[in-house]
């Protein structure tokens, strides 16, 4: 009676490197959405954020998120600072500047959004090799 | 229809008035002012459909606070559907991208209430 089946060689090698690849794949993702998130962010500030004294924009920040496997980016303007009751009404009230405009995070950070896979792509090569 | 119109629609179907596009009048106090913001890379299909994403706010302004809130909660709801076709546009989906935010009194005196949140669509072409 033939008998039939498939047997797996260096299975655990394999797992080994599957994990390996997705951990380094996941660790060029970070760095990519972290190189694109201060990007962003200097275009933001460069090119859109309201300055009266300065206060606003030098409250811009880029933060790493999220967990190793499904890494995070975080752009914002305000936060704990005295600047962070009015940034949000600054942003979204529309309004006629010197310089700068209203939305001035949402704004780059579509336009900057055409760029986000090529960018972490990139990073996601470099880091895998591949 | 553009955009705009089709955001009017659903939020007139939905009982709401006085809604404006693009600026925010002097007056009449209680407004909803709909403003397109740009939005998101259109995708494209393997047989070059496209759906185009864009983005819009949606600010509503009342002369006390309870007021720009419960409209502004009740345009929240109107603008989040899926799969619906408007004054002859077929949307995949409408949904809000984030909370309503209390922007606080606008500078008039006496101020004005002013409640946003913004929304997100993908419309088919």
């Amino acid at each position: 009676m033939a008998k039939g089946g498939v047997t797996f060689k260096n299975a655990e090698k394999v797992a080994a490197a599957i994990k390996n690849f997705a951990k380094r794949s996941a660790s060029g993702t970070r760095e990519g959405l972290t190189v694109w998130g201060h990007e962003t962010m200097t275009i933001a500030k460069r090119d859109f954020v309201p300055v009266e004294f300065g206060t606003l924009m030098a409250t811009g920040t880029v933060e790493e998120a999220g967990s190793d496997s499904a890494p995070e980016i975080v752009l914002s303007f305000g936060g704990d600072s005295p600047a962070g009751a009015y940034a949000i009404p600054v942003h979204e009230r529309p309004a006629r500047h010197s310089k700068g405009s209203d939305k001035f995070l949402q704004t780059p950070a579509q336009q900057e959004s055409k760029k986000l896979l090529g960018v972490v792509g990139q990073f996601i090569r470099k880091a895998t090799g591949l | 229809m553009t955009f705009p119109a089709d955001l009017k629609t659903l939020l007139t179907g939905a009982g709401l008035s006085n809604i404006v596009n693009g600026q925010l009048p002097h007056s009449p106090d209680d407004v909803i002012m709909t403003r397109v913001t740009g939005g998101f890379e259109a995708l494209e299909t393997h047989d070059s459909v496209v759906y185009e994403r864009p983005t819009a706010q949606v600010l509503v302004r009342a002369s006390t606070f309870a007021i720009a809130w419960s409209r502004a909660l009740t345009a929240q709801a109107a603008l989040r559907k899926r799969n619906f076709v408007v004054n002859g546009t077929r949307y995949l989906s409408l949904k809000p991208t984030d909370g309503l935010v209390d922007l606080g009194k606008d500078s008039q005196k006496p101020g004005r209430h002013e409640v946003s949140f913004n929304i997100t669509a993908v419309m088919g072409v």
